[in-house]
């Protein structure tokens, strides 16, 4: 669960009656990852696209721990702390084994879906997983020279979202490896793994918090944790003294 | 053989498959550095929590939560008396022994719900409550495929059912007991992928506040537990102690271990079910499939 994130949800048996978003308190304020530093200075798009990879594996190293598959969670883990441009057969390998599991019928699907009237366009991943073809790369001269196309699922759900973020892994650690010197961004916003990010306005995880409320009002607990963690909410990047945009 | 025989014979069974259970899981779990680690993990471990602090919530049901885990061995030793190990009892065995093993397994829903309600803490009594959804999905499919073997039997002694199998094993004839049998069984140990009472989303559930002594007698009675459904499935589907040239001990054990590997192996590798979703697969899949077996059984017996 994001550390920082406070909800309220009294529950009943197993099922939160309602979700109250208590407090969302930053928990490194002035952080600077490479995406940060992104927004004032065009960066390497090979830096870039692998820690956006390592990020990616290490959200999915934590849905398989909540969904209780440590050895692919520790296999994740792994592949994020070692993996090398171009080693799109390890991701793909990964996200096999994902399948094989069942995590799908037994722990996502149809979880999590989005009500139609929110705009997610600048969720990133969860937007695209819900078919919405949102990526700031493509303004990106440096992007464009390396064939970069913006990929998208039509699910919406918490699955999705996870297919979602496996396939921008492998395409990211792909991209690393086709970069060469060329760099990115530098002018303001940036297309961080959880979304668009810019020097003002909120930050994907504002929005996102803004969501839950009324996202997870009458979930069961267990939907509830997956829901969050789907969200990729990065605590880091939330506005300070946050409750509700 | 005399009480106190088939008590250390029931002890030494359950302890040693509990052994086999922690080591293959370990294996399984791909955090080992090797293969004697795994073999002194469940060593380590044990003497780990035995040595660590007992902690404590506020104002906890110390009794309820001291006696939980007790009762837990206790069922799990209850159920492994009806199983016969080393082949027929010359004293004669349990003649109602299914009905015991089953009523036993049952009663592990008191012992889990006690576990997750006395440490007065939210989240292990949210666990104690997904049991209770959890035995309520499957207890019936579980029990009928366990009495269904008493059908072509014509007895509730296991022993009896264990010989009805001498020219064919339940599992040819009736197909659908074993896997009905593991899937509720999984269920029953709370071991993965239906460990819904201990959830990852629940940070441990039931055994959240359980440390120390507390902590390790609930693993080891659960690995237990764990044990005496092997041993149990291995009875009435694989045909228990008979096989051939090798005496019967050797056949229960192994075939009890064969069952522990293929649950532990489950456990590894699928992802945790929901709620909602193993409710609904209980009720809508597991019940109407063992009714079928309870059919097709009773019409192959007439």
């Amino acid at each position: 669960f994001p550390a920082g994130l406070s909800l309220r949800a009294p529950l009943q048996g197993d099922v939160a009656q309602e979700v109250e978003v208590v407090s969302a308190n930053p928990i490194a304020a002035g952080s600077r990852s490479i995406f940060d530093q992104a927004l004032h200075e065009p960066m390497p798009i090979r830096n870039l696209e692998m820690a956006r990879a390592r990020h990616l594996l290490e959200w999915m190293a934590d849905a398989f721990a909540i969904a209780g598959v440590d050895r692919l969670a520790l296999r994740a883990d792994r592949l994020a702390a070692t993996i090398e441009p171009g080693e799109t057969a390890s991701v793909e390998r990964l996200m096999a084994s994902a399948r094989r599991s069942l995590l799908r019928p037994m722990a996502m699907r149809t979880v999590g879906k989005l009500p139609k009237d929110v705009d997610i366009s600048n969720l990133g991943p969860v937007a695209r997983a819900a078919g919405v073809p949102d990526d700031r790369r493509t303004l990106e001269q440096g992007y464009r020279e390396i064939d970069f196309q913006v990929v998208t699922r039509s699910g919406g759900d918490a699955w999705a979202r996870f297919e979602q973020r496996a396939d921008e892994a492998a395409q990211a650690v792909r991209l690393a490896d086709r970069s060469g010197d060329r760099k990115a961004f530098g002018d303001g916003e940036v297309e961080a793994p959880d979304g668009l990010r810019g020097i003002s306005g909120p930050s994907p995880a504002d929005m996102s918090i803004s969501m839950l409320e009324a996202l997870l009002t009458g979930m069961e607990w267990g939907d509830l944790v997956t829901v969050v963690h789907s969200l990729d909410v990065d605590m880091e990047t939330v506005s300070v003294g946050n409750t509700a945009v | 053989m005399t009480a106190l025989g088939i008590l250390i014979q029931v002890i030494l069974v359950l302890l040693g498959g509990a052994y086999v259970l922690a080591v293959t899981d370990r294996l399984l779990s791909g955090s080992t550095t090797g293969v004697r680690s795994a073999f002194t993990y469940p060593v380590k471990r044990l003497s780990f929590l035995l040595l660590q602090p007992i902690t404590t919530t506020e104002r906890p049901d110390y009794a309820a939560w001291i006696l939980a885990p007790a009762l837990l061995g206790a069922l799990a030793a209850v159920g492994a008396v009806a199983v016969p190990i080393a082949g027929p009892s010359p004293g004669g065995d349990i003649p109602t022994g299914l009905v015991l093993f089953g009523a036993a397994m049952l009663i592990v829903l008191v012992s889990v719900f006690i576990f997750g309600w006395a440490a007065n803490s939210v989240f292990s009594m949210v666990g104690g409550y997904r049991f209770a959804a959890v035995v309520l999905s499957i207890g019936i499919p579980f029990s009928l495929v366990v009495l269904t073997t008493a059908i072509p039997a014509e007895s509730l002694s296991v022993g009896v059912i264990v010989e009805a199998q001498s020219s064919l094993w339940f599992l040819v004839e009736q197909p659908l007991g074993l896997p009905i049998y593991l899937v509720t069984a999984a269920a029953i140990a709370f071991w993965g992928p239906f460990d819904l009472p201990e959830g990852a989303d629940l940070a441990g559930g039931v055994v959240i506040e359980a440390s120390g002594v507390r902590l390790a007698m609930w693993r080891t009675s659960r690995a237990a537990l764990m044990v005496t459904l092997a041993l149990m499935g291995q009875a009435v589907f694989l045909g228990g102690y008979l096989g051939p040239v090798l005496p019967g001990w050797f056949w229960t054990l192994f075939k009890t271990a064969l069952l522990l590997i293929i649950l532990a192996l489950t456990g590894r590798t699928i992802a945790r079910i929901r709620i909602q979703t193993f409710v609904w697969f209980g009720w809508v899949v597991l019940l109407p499939l063992a009714l079928v077996d309870v059919f097709l059984s009773g019409w192959i017996a007439l």
